[in-house]
């Protein structure tokens, strides 16, 4: 048995919003890890039913609830029932985030950046925590999803890039404050990506073919990422194998923060 | 699941030893064909000996460029390179700025910064398009310590790089790993007590107080090699030092 399957043998992987393209991939990884894996979607239960349907897949044991995260009461009440039930939480994982409307700033209303923002940060916090008392006993990792868009902005991606910053900022908190206890945390980047969001951003023509060809010559690869590829970094640093890494923020972005 | 590295050459400069040896064993144990240098004969026969399986050995005067350019000539297509060559020596011997003779400097660059540049230069045309670089700085680039002006700078430039190849070099991946307090063989000569006592004092504060293993090392550099859309990083393999 691998050292990470050690540490998956008890307790689950929370992974708040594994509906979604790139919560699907992680609900995968971390159950071909070795690891029960609880997850919560909002209103893609379709979404949910695949990722579970994954974990199964892999020999493990799923469970998909309804939640919404900017609901903090029922947050906790999500996290201490999952351990109640699995014996522990040993991951727990913020992979959601709300629909972005990619705007200026000059024409972005007040109360659309207050919503996203809010749903955002808070959805991340409340998630997090709650299960900080459960990573304390099991020595466990927080991850959360994040955007390169934090260190190189991009224009019209405020509403990613400013609650994204603050979620680094609440991983780095958790890092340095709960190392003492053994828990690490960890942020991975997001980078253009053709799963996700991706084909809602082509509908509504948030993205379109210069876009994607204009985002491609700013990336060092010259190409877009998968799901897959942002799973596998989310599978490392969740691993024993990043043991020794914390407060990092790690970019699956085909290099576009150079 | 299958083996991450199964069929692929993977090259460690700087691999009989410390975090380039965890390297070199942890990618045997993902199924590569292993090759590590170094500067002495004797090394590489000792790492050889311990790692077994699929390995192979030569040295390499990283302060020669033709040797460089030998060493990769030799080797032929090649799919990962990791570079951990380090020498201690300039680190012992820094000194605060009256005392830096600027003409001498430059040996603190010679095996850490310009050894790894050469080692690009000369791999570019045998690696292949889809591998990956990834080379090694230190925490001294973003903690630094009085007397070590010379370290802290060749330390950021070795991280500049790495960014600015990612750039020049793709569709290669080209990051960097920066790692904290490391227990290598380089602790070994310390007595115990003393070794521990150095140890606690260096990692009290850290959010994981403990130093790190050449094999957690060595699990960044795999994720680095293995991770197709990662590039032009610096992962920072340090126990959370970095945060405090």
């Amino acid at each position: 048995m691998t050292a990470q399957a050690i540490r998956y043998a008890s307790g689950v992987a929370l992974v708040g919003g594994g509906s979604g393209g790139i919560g699907q991939a992680i609900c995968r990884v971390l159950a071909e890890g070795g690891s029960d894996v609880a997850l919560t979607y909002n209103r893609n239960r379709e979404g949910a039913e695949i990722a579970a349907q994954a974990v199964r897949d892999a020999g493990r044991t799923a469970e998909i609830v309804q939640l919404d995260l900017t609901d903090d009461a029922a947050c906790a009440r999500f996290v201490d029932a999952m351990a109640e039930r699995f014996g522990g939480v040993h991951t727990a994982v913020y992979a959601a985030g709300p629909y972005i409307d990619m705007r200026h700033i000059s024409r972005l209303e007040p109360a659309l950046f207050r919503k996203t923002v809010g749903t955002d940060v808070f959805g991340c916090f409340n998630l997090l925590q709650p299960a900080m008392r459960h990573l304390r006993e099991s020595r466990g990792v927080a991850l959360a999803l994040a955007t390169p868009a934090i260190r190189r902005y991009a224009v019209k991606d405020v509403l990613s890039a400013a609650p994204k910053a603050a979620v680094e900022a609440v991983i780095k908190g958790i890092a340095a404050e709960e190392g003492r206890f053994g828990v690490r945390a960890n942020c991975v980047g997001v980078g253009v990506i053709t799963d996700g969001m991706y084909h809602a951003l082509l509908d509504t023509g948030d993205f379109d073919d210069r876009f994607i060809e204009t985002t491609k010559a700013t990336l060092a690869l010259r190409r877009l990422g998968t799901a897959d590829n942002v799973a596998d970094a989310v599978d490392f640093l969740c691993s024993d194998k990043a043991a020794y890494i914390t407060g990092q923020t790690l970019m699956v972005d085909g290099g576009f923060a150079l | 699941m299958g083996k991450r590295l199964h069929g692929k050459k993977v090259v460690v400069i700087g691999g009989t030893s410390g975090i380039g040896f965890g390297i070199a064993e942890a990618a045997l144990g993902e199924g590569a064909k292993v090759v590590v240098a170094s500067s002495q004969q004797s090394k590489v026969d000792t790492a050889l000996k311990r790692l077994g399986g699929q390995s192979n050995g030569t040295t390499i005067d990283v302060k020669d460029e033709a040797d460089v350019a030998r060493f990769f000539e030799r080797l032929g297509k090649f799919d990962h390179l990791a570079y951990t060559a380090g020498d201690w020596t300039p680190l012992r011997t820094g000194g605060t700025l009256p005392e830096i003779e600027i003409g001498a400097a430059n040996a603190v660059f010679t095996v850490r910064f310009w050894g790894a540049l050469a080692a690009v230069k000369h791999c570019h045309r045998t690696i292949a398009p889809n591998g990956s670089i990834t080379i090694t700085d230190g925490m001294v680039a973003h903690r630094p310590r009085k007397g070590a002006a010379l370290n802290t700078a060749m330390a950021g430039a070795v991280e500049h790089l790495a960014r600015s190849l990612a750039v020049d070099l793709a569709p290669v991946r080209v990051n960097a790993v920066c790692p904290g307090l490391v227990l290598t063989e380089v602790w070994d000569s310390m007595p115990a007590d003393q070794r521990e006592e150095r140890l606690k004092a260096a990692t009290q504060r850290q959010p994981l107080a403990r130093a790190g293993t050449p094999a957690e090392l060595a699990e960044a550099y795999l994720y680095l090699m293995c991770g197709t859309y990662t590039t032009g990083q610096v992962l920072y393999v340090d126990g959370g030092l970095s945060l405090v």
